[in-house]
Order: C-alpha cells, then structure tokens, then sequence
C-alpha cells in the first residue's frame, strides 16, 4: 500500500482516494477478471432499489463525442439479492462497500437505509437522488433543496454510518442542494451525476435511446463537472467526491486539486478495463515525481 | 515505487461457474500487433493479432472487445479464427467498416499495437451436422466453429445471404478453406436470388437438424421465424449495442420471452431463438 495516496471522507478512511461509480461496475465482481477489487479505496454498487428492477427498454446507450449516453433505467438485482448473493463474495476487509441506493419515495430510502445499518459489511451509503433516467421521481429528490434536505433528514435519523449524496447538474440551484443535504446531515458529496443529453437517428427521425434522453458521460462532460466541484467546495464543509470523465491519473488531479478528496471513474472502464488499477499507480507515480501526498493536493487550485 | 502493485493481467480469481455453455475460462486484457491483414473488397478484412503465448484460446460463438483509437467505446468482434503457437496466440476477426473505428482497423499499419479483451461470453453448442445461417458479416465465426467441428470429424453446412457480387472474394475465402457453403445474394448476382432464409428449405427442416445463425437483427428474426414455423427453435448469435462487454454497463440487452431481459454480452451472445421475444426486440 502507498500510504501516500491514503484520504479520508469524514470518518471513513480510504487507502487511495479511487473508487468506480456507480453503475459501472455491477456489485463487484464484473472486473474481477481483470484486477482484484481490493486495489480499489471504495467500492460503490450499482443502483440498488427495495425491489428488482428490468430497468428500460433498449437501445440504451449511444455512443457519442468524447462520451456516451446511458438509459439503462436502474436494472437492478435488489437490496435483499445483493446482501444475499453479493455481499459475501466481497472481501470483507481492506475494502470499504458503499452501496447506491434509490428510492421512490422517503419511505422507501429509509427502508433501503434501515436495511444497510443492518449489514457490517456494508460501510456507507450513496443516495442517488439524481438519476436522469426513471421518469420524474428519480430527478424529483436531487433539482430541489428543500426535498434534499428532508429526505437526507430522514435517513441521517436512522443511520449512522457514511452518508453520501450524490447530487445532479440538472438542478436549477446545485449548489443549494448541496447546502441542504450538508445541513441535514450528508457526510459526502459525490459531484456529479451525469448530464442529461440525447442523439437523434436521422434515418429513422427518432430519439436513439428508448428513453429518449439519456445521462452523458465521458470526458465530454469533464470540463462541466471539474467546474461543478470547484463550486460546491467553496459552498460547504464536508468533503466532495469529484466524478465526470475522468480516465487517467492527470485527470483526477485535476478533481483534487479542485478540491475533492475522492474521485469516481465510471465510462473509462468500458474502454480500458483495467482503467481503475491504472489509475491507482498513476497517482503513485505522480506522487514519486512530485514528493507529494494526494492529501497536500486537494483544493490547491481552489485558493 | 508503492508496494502492492499489481501489474499482472490476472487470472487470479474463481473460474465463472458455467451453464455448460460458457468456456469457464476467465478473459484477459491482451496487448497485441497486427501480423496480418486480409481485404476482401472495400469494406470487408480478416485481421490477424498476435497476442500472449499464454492467451486462452476462445470457442466458436466467443467474442472479444477491441477498442479502436478512432473510435469512443470498444466494439464486440465473434471470434473468426485462432491458432496457438510456441510464441504467441494468432487470434483473428472479419471487420467490416461502417466508420471511422473500424476504418482504422483497414487501414492501420501492420505491426501496429491493438488493445482487446476476451474471450467474452458463451459459445455455440457445436453439434454435429450444424446448419449455419450468415447474413452478410455475420459470417465471422462460422469459420472457426467449422474448423473446430472438423477436428471431431463434422463437417459444417454453411448457408450464407450477401446483397450483391461484391462478396465473391469472402465466399471463395471459405471455400478455399474447405467450407461446404451456399450462397444467396439479393441481386442474384452470386448463388440463388433472394434472401439467405431461402435457403433453409423444408427438405433441411425435415431433417430436425441443429440451426446456428448470425448476422442482421431482421435476417435473424426471420430464421427463428422460420424454425418456429416447424416447431423447432435454434441457435442466434445476438449483437446489441455494448459499451464494456464485460456485464457492467448493463446496455446490451435482450428481451426474454419468460420476461425481463437477459445481457448479450454476458448471457449470451448465443441465445436460443425460443428464449427471445421477439414482440419486444427492437431490431
């Protein structure tokens, strides 16, 4: 382990500030061909909801430039099949679990949250209140402070481990989002979710996706989201988990020195999957050359 | 340096637990060169890699993910043939361009680096006295299945549907390779006028032999149409739009009859014709 890659998210401790987003990863297992999840400073699960979910009719994604587009619409195995069948398979130390959770109402994600308190091997949670592509109650949460702010409320009431929230740039006001899920109790930020965009097929002079729209990601959004997390750590406390386009080491820098303490790739794994691991020893090859700790890094372009 | 690296492509963890139909064997990332390349016409190469000695080597129906510089995301490509060797594994694919990603794999120098990773997903049954049915470039892996059947001895019947003459060089390709093929083209130009589901007459049906089939998703609905017809279902090849290949981005997929959907990349791509349905599949 290089201990100078190691950050912390309030009281969790991370080995390295990488971890996936969610979405892109399954429950864990999917990269495993590849390199041990291990190396990983967290794991984030795909969306998980109280029930399965099919999730959307295809086509669901499209390429695009620099990126793509995604409607997968939550596809999801459950919370009770994920604890089930997944968790166990998990490592059970050296690996932080933190799993993504989504609800269409605040019952549900105190449900969802009840459920996870009730798992040691599960060490926080992202609410994803910011997912583009399940009709309106998925956005509904994460475009308004004041339903932020009572639904984080709500599950801070009934858990005690790290609580994150994971906040979309479709909100007219993200960074009064940001201050009522940091009010009522948020412990993280992960900034951000993706841009909701759409490709039309001009030989069939329709939408692409079935959804119609769908999330864009890739370093086409990179830009976007490096500005997006500079913004929301000039508006609050707690740490922020930079996400948007990132691929290699240089771009994560770029989040830290924005200011965020962690950073999630997503999209670059579909092109490189090895890309996480890469981009661990990235960091510690920076480090070697520069004679710095990740820690010294964040927010030094954010005076 | 850190300690605890770990740089190695991996093979380090349990082996998938198969349905009987998947190859048990873990991919792997591959760094390889372009040893060799063959056109045949405009659009359509063979294209050699040369990858790790150690490398798996896939079965007839398995794919690999190949990410092309000029393009965004990877892209599936069946397995079209492979040989091993004291020194390396030749792992081959048939591309045809549709844009610039894989114009670059016609036009990229040999010797040039690609990166891929597989083998991905499950394979064809191989039974014997397999009728294979291709649309157009959905003729890639029923080289490597026909070479494969004949190590035991089977011979492959390969009935294949192209638009027009353009495709005399593939098809004369696979007969030179001992391929027993018939041919329909649209214009008549090559073989029987028509469509290649033409081809599988009653006569063939009669028999209640094994269908395998690839290529376009209309091409495809059309043969499980016509073995519903008898009763019977088959073996299709499914490509859908991927972005990992790897069961991550959970795009690719497919809608099943006994419902919700299953992944092409992970399920499938080889899925039996009287698992899809067909009223949801979108083409």
């Amino acid at each position: 382990m290089d201990n100078r890659l190691t950050t912390t998210l309030g009281d969790l401790s991370l080995k390295n500030p990488v971890m996936n987003a969610s979405g892109t990863f399954g429950y864990g297992e999917v990269y495993a061909p590849f390199f041990p999840v291990e190396r990983l400073g967290a794991m984030i699960t795909k969306g998980l909801t109280p029930r399965p979910r099919v999730g959307n009719e295809p086509p669901r994604i499209v390429e695009t430039p620099s990126g793509m587009l995604n409607a997968i619409g939550l596809n999801n195995i459950g919370i009770e099949a994920f604890i089930a069948d997944k968790l166990p398979q998990l490592p059970a130390t050296d690996l932080p679990v933190i799993i993504n959770v989504m609800g269409e109402s605040v019952t549900e994600f105190v449900e969802l949250a009840r459920r996870a308190a009730q798992c040691p091997g599960i060490s926080g949670l992202e609410l994803n209140i910011s997912c583009p592509n399940v009709g309106k109650v998925g956005l509904a949460f994460g475009v308004d402070p004041a339903m932020t702010g009572d639904l984080v409320a709500a599950v801070r009431a009934v858990y005690s481990k790290h609580l994150m929230v994971k906040l979309t740039p479709q909100a007219p006001d993200m960074l009064a989002v940001a201050r009522s899920a940091e009010r009522s109790g948020a412990d993280s930020l992960s900034v951000v979710n993706t841009y909701l965009g759409m490709k039309i097929d001009i030989r069939r002079r329709k939408p692409v996706l079935s959804n119609r729209t769908g999330g864009l990601s890739g370093p086409a959004i990179r830009p976007l989201a490096v500005r997006a997390v500079y913004e929301v750590v000039r508006t609050v406390e707690i740490p922020v988990v930079g996400t948007g386009g990132i691929e290699t080491a240089e771009n994560a820098l770029e989040f830290i020195m924005a200011g965020a303490k962690a950073v999630q790739v997503g999209t670059a794994q579909f092109r490189n999957p090895r890309a996480l691991v890469d981009l661990i020893d990235g960091l510690s090859d920076y480090c070697d050359s520069q004679q710095v700790c990740i820690a010294e890094l964040v927010g030094v372009a954010n005076e | 340096m850190s300690n605890g690296r770990s740089r190695s492509q991996g093979r380090h963890t349990n082996r998938r637990t198969g349905d009987g139909f998947t190859s048990g064997e873990m991919p792997c990332l591959l760094q390889g060169q372009l040893q060799h390349r063959v056109c045949f016409g405009e659009s359509v190469a063979r294209v050699d890699i040369l990858v790790d000695a150690n490398a798996i080597i896939p079965q007839p129906g398995q794919f690999y993910m190949i990410h092309s510089p000029a393009g965004f995301l990877p892209r599936p490509f069946s397995v079209h043939d492979a040989a091993p060797s004291a020194r390396h594994t030749r792992l081959s694919f048939l591309v045809q361009s549709y844009g610039p990603a894989v114009q670059w794999m016609l036009e990229v120098p040999l010797g040039s680096n690609w990166t891929l990773w597989g083998p991905l997903g499950n394979r064809f049954r191989m039974q014997a006295r397999t009728i294979a049915v291709a649309g157009g470039i959905g003729i890639a892996p029923f080289y490597w299945m026909a070479k494969r059947l004949r190590e035991t001895g089977q011979q492959l019947r390969l009935l294949a549907g192209f638009r027009d003459g353009s495709s005399a060089p593939l098809i004369d390709y696979h007969r030179e390779a001992g391929i027993e093929i018939r041919v329909a083209t649209e214009t008549g130009e090559l073989g029987e006028k028509g469509y290649v589901t033409e081809l599988l007459s009653a006569e063939l049906l009669a028999e209640g032999v094994p269908v395998a089939a690839c290529g376009p998703p209309a091409m495809l609905a059309a043969v499980a149409q016509r073995l519903a017809s008898t009763g019977g279902s088959c073996e299709l090849s499914m490509e859908e739009t991927m972005a990992c290949g790897v069961g991550a981005c959970l795009g690719c997929v497919v809608p099943m009859s006994f419902g919700g959907v299953a992944l092409c990349c992970k399920d499938g791509p080889i899925f039996s014709s009287a698992l899809i349905d067909w009223k949801r599949y979108h083409g």
